[in-house]
């Protein structure tokens, strides 16, 4: 029982990786209608840029061990600056592609990926070498019958479940939100009502890559090594965690994101090459019964 | 007499081919490495072309095509490799042996073509799309668990049937079939399931069967292209065949134009001999990729259909009119045979 | 005997019903009309009719075959073929393509044969050919043959959808408003067409139409709906002067407008 509550927990951990980062996946399909395959990256640039920022900001670190505030700082940092990247992806790459076929997005998205890992990796300061990340978070341990729970492992869940619960409040409440869930239903018809599509759109990709960001130091926190590869199949990972959800619903991908982290540790203690295939197979598998995932809704052709 | 050199010019044409470049070698301005290059672009304008059926002319959108080409190399190697013990086997029963193992590596990748197809196919768009990808890395992770060909490790000891000959004949088959394929009532079918498939299915054709007879069909070819993949190598892992590959061979497709198999030749000739030249640049070794996804970038911002969208040589096109060859001295065709754009 | 016999079609959209309980007997060489307001549930018969929806309730019967729980294309294998209300062409298809697309179930080309384009595949290809073009020609499409289907002109667009639903050989052709959008010249020759399939190819023919010019003379039966019911039924002069229809369509009040659109 005790093993797995403690699966459970590293369950709760990774899954909030996965569920911060396909959020970014589900507003951008929801809004925008693509999938940005180059979600995952943003994932890496905000890993990556955390650690360059811890790097600046060594000097204040006593022991190795940096205070609340200067995180706090690095965090807020890194998250804005992945944001902004992700705004300017948006507007160079994906904004004059709006209304082609899906397909070309989806390559162009393909074509910004390889450029946002290799363009770092061919940068000789950054290179392709992964890097040992720094602890920025307290790790303390402690039991509470018998499951060990570490500081990082609270923090992160309990910040991932802030940054979800804001989010979804920004969807539903505020006036922004409900501009991006016109957009969602019809961008046309929003323009007409005077909603300015590319300001709703540029504010989604800036909050996703945010995120993304948020679950990069996370995802690192946890094994703590980056490199430039990394985001692509974590991203790959969410996206399908997202589409388990329902792609384009909110509360899916958070839900999605959690069972894929959950049902992943539970079949790598098993065998590691299955805790990789169980995402798959369990989308596969929901797809076929529930064809729009979880929480999504099918939409019919018009005739 | 003018049909008949109309079915001839192109054999001579790649005969001349192959002896250009055997003649280029054997004077020394290509040596074996370049050779290799061309095989792998062969090999890759093999897959762009199975891909393109999918996507280009189905309209369906898969993205985990390197999955069908591992089965096809895995399929492939255990026959030459495991039953037939590789260079073991008497000389004069090598290229059986070859061919054999070239079918069995499309017969496998058909085959789950047909089992991942039927359940699948009924999703639409993004979705398909996800479930491919899925499909992809899911043949990869089994393959990685199964012993008996090396798990992660891989298959070694593949013996080097490959030879640029081959990969000639196999493109050259490969483009016939396709282009006959595209041109019949199947190809049809697809190419309208593309245009509006609301209206295909009002119009009679069922529409799963033929989305999976193009998806059978295409896995068959990137089986086959698999088997000469790792009969170039004689070295496979799962690894080699990952979502990175995949994502390889849309490029190339996209690249190229999709629903065009000469897009499909140049993308995949283009883009694999390419990146190598840019090799040669010593300091541009790190950029080469980034090289490479500038330019995707670009050529899909400002030539969305890609090199050769909706664009075809006369070479892979069949014309109305050549239908009507046997009449040749009666009326001539007022049709014009090209299709403003 | 009946070729095409619906009995209490009806079927709802979430509590909301759209059609309710639709009868329709139709002889062969028939043409009727269904007529009504926006909304009234017309197209939604049609995707009755072709397999689309599902009705809730009632019965299909082609030739006294029910055709309930088939799917769209085996529908229109069956003999009933449909054109759109907004075009659906294969857009970037030739125009004689998009003909032979709608040959494909009764094409007896096998797999292999294609792929290895047997003398025989190519007799039959030939054939397809001369057929598909006898029907341009029939249409005045013939010099379009070779020219993408988008790049036609809009009259000529709804003519093709028309060519290639005949291409399936149909016992029944649903025409889904035909002469929308098209002007007063053109409207002419539709109508003489419709007659024309009729009294040349024997074809029965269901219309959807608002153009009142166009029903009236051509139509042997017209029905009107509104709202998802039957109102009225019969010839044109019966439904024209049925005072429901004429609030029904009008509001009530503006009966010369009926006559004269």
């Amino acid at each position: 029982m005790s093993t797995l509550m403690q699966f459970l927990v590293y369950g709760l951990q990774l899954g909030s990786v996965y569920a911060l980062l396909a959020l970014g996946y589900t507003m951008v399909y929801g809004i925008v209608g693509m999938i940005n395959f180059a979600h995952g990256d943003f994932l890496m640039i905000g890993a990556l840029g955390t650690f360059f920022l811890a790097q600046a900001f060594s000097s204040f670190a006593v022991n190795g061990t940096y205070s609340g505030l200067i995180v706090a700082l690095i965090l807020f940092t890194a998250m804005v600056g992945t944001g902004l990247i992700g705004v300017g992806v948006e507007a160079i790459a994906y904004k004059p592609l709006r209304n082609r076929p899906k397909m070309s997005a989806l390559i162009t998205a393909v074509g910004v990926s390889m450029f946002l890992e290799n363009f770092p990796r061919a940068l000789p300061f950054i290179g392709p070498s992964p890097r040992s990340f720094p602890m920025l978070f307290p790790t303390k341990r402690f039991q509470i019958q018998g499951v060990m729970i570490s500081t990082t492992q609270i923090i992160m869940i309990v910040l991932s479940l802030v940054f979800m619960f804001i989010l979804y409040n920004v969807v539903n409440r505020t006036k922004i939100g409900s501009q991006m869930r016109a957009c969602s239903m019809d961008k046309d018809a929003a323009q007409l009502m005077g909603i300015n599509i590319n300001r709703v759109i540029s504010i989604t990709f800036f909050i996703g890559a945010a995120l993304a960001a948020a679950s990069g130091i996370f995802y690192a926190s946890i094994y703590p090594q980056v490199d430039v590869y990394m985001g692509g199949w974590l991203g790959t990972k969410s996206f399908i965690a997202a589409v388990i959800g329902g792609i384009g619903d909110i509360r899916g991908a958070m839900l999605g994101g959690f069972i894929m982290g959950i049902t992943e540790i539970l079949a790598t203690s098993v065998n590691s090459n299955l805790g990789y295939a169980i995402g798959f197979v369990i989308l596969i598998l929901i797809l076929l019964f529930k064809p729009a995932g979880i929480m999504g809704k099918l939409t019919i052709d018009k005739v | 007499m003018k049909p008949l050199i109309r079915k001839l010019l192109p054999i001579l044409g790649v005969v001349a081919l192959y002896y250009l470049i055997m003649y280029l070698k054997s004077i020394k301005v290509m040596n074996p490495y370049h050779i290799q290059v061309l095989m792998f672009a062969g090999v890759n304008i093999m897959m762009t072309i199975s891909l393109n059926i999918v996507n280009g002319f189905t309209g369906q959108f898969c993205i985990g095509h390197a999955g069908f080409m591992s089965l096809g190399a895995y399929g492939a190697s255990i026959v030459t490799t495991m039953i037939f013990g590789g260079f073991s086997v008497a000389p004069n029963l090598r290229i059986p042996v070859f061919l054999l193992g070239l079918l069995a590596g499309g017969l496998v990748a058909g085959a789950v073509g047909l089992l991942i197809g039927i359940p699948t196919l009924k999703l639409k768009g993004d979705y398909l799309a996800i479930v491919t990808l899925a499909f992809g890395e899911i043949v990869r992770a089994t393959l990685r668990l199964i012993e008996p060909i090396g798990a992660a490790r891989g298959m070694i000891g593949i013996p080097p049937y490959t030879n640029f000959a081959w990969v000639l004949f196999f493109v050259v088959l490969t483009l016939i079939v396709a282009r006959n394929f595209i041109y019949s009532k199947h190809g049809r079918a697809c190419i309208a399931i593309r245009d509006n498939e609301i209206a295909a299915d009002a119009m009679g054709i069922n529409t799963t069967k033929y989305k999976i007879i193009s998806f059978v069909f295409a896995a068959f070819i990137a089986g086959v292209a698999g088997g000469l993949y790792a009969h170039i190598m004689s070295f496979i892992q799962p690894d080699t065949f990952s979502f990175v590959k995949s994502s390889d061979l849309l490029v190339y497709l996209y690249a190229g134009g999709t629903g065009s198999l000469t897009g499909s030749v140049l993308g995949g000739l283009l883009l694999t001999v390419l990146p190598e030249a840019l090799r040669t640049f010593g300091n541009l070794v790190n950029w080469r990729i980034v090289i490479y996804a500038v330019t995707l970038v670009i050529i899909m911002l400002y030539r969305p259909l890609g090199l050769c969208g909706g664009k075809e040589l006369p070479l892979l096109k069949i014309n109305r009119k050549h239908l009507y060859e046997k009449s040749i001295f009666s009326k001539k065709s007022v049709h014009p045979s090209e299709t403003p754009n | 005997m009946s070729i095409l016999e619906i009995k209490n079609l009806s079927i709802e959209f979430g509590g909301l019903k759209a059609v309710d309980d639709f009868n329709l007997s139709l002889e062969e060489g028939e043409i009727i009309a269904i007529i009504g307001p926006n909304g009234a549930g017309k197209t939604t018969i049609f995707n009755m009719l072709t397999g689309i929806y599902a009705p809730t309730k009632g019965s299909i019967e082609l030739n006294g075959e029910s055709l309930l729980g088939l799917k769209p294309y085996q529908f229109a294998q069956k003999g009933i073929a449909r054109t759109f209300q907004n075009i659906r062409l294969f857009a970037a298809s030739t125009v004689i393509d998009n003909v032979k697309m709608a040959y494909t179930h009764q094409c007896k080309e096998s797999f292999f044969e294609c792929i290895f384009r047997t003398p025989k595949m190519v007799e039959e290809e030939r054939k397809i050919d001369e057929r598909a073009m006898d029907l341009l020609k029939a249409f005045d499409l013939e010099s379009k043959a070779d020219i993408l289907a988008k790049n036609l002109p809009y009259g000529a667009q709804r003519r093709l959808e028309i060519v290639r639903a005949l291409m399936l050989e149909p016992k029944i052709l649903l025409l889904d408003e035909p002469v929308a959008g098209m002007i007063t010249t053109e409207l002419d020759d539709m109508a003489k067409m419709v007659r024309e399939l009729r009294d040349k190819l024997g074809l029965t023919v269901i219309l959807i139409e608002h153009h009142m010019n166009f029903v009236m003379p051509i139509a042997d039966r017209i029905k009107v709906l509104n709202f998802g019911e039957t109102i009225a039924e019969g010839s044109a002069d019966e439904v024209q002067n049925n005072p429901d229809v004429i609030a029904a369509y009008l509001g009530g009040g503006y009966k010369n407008v009926i006559t004269n659109a």
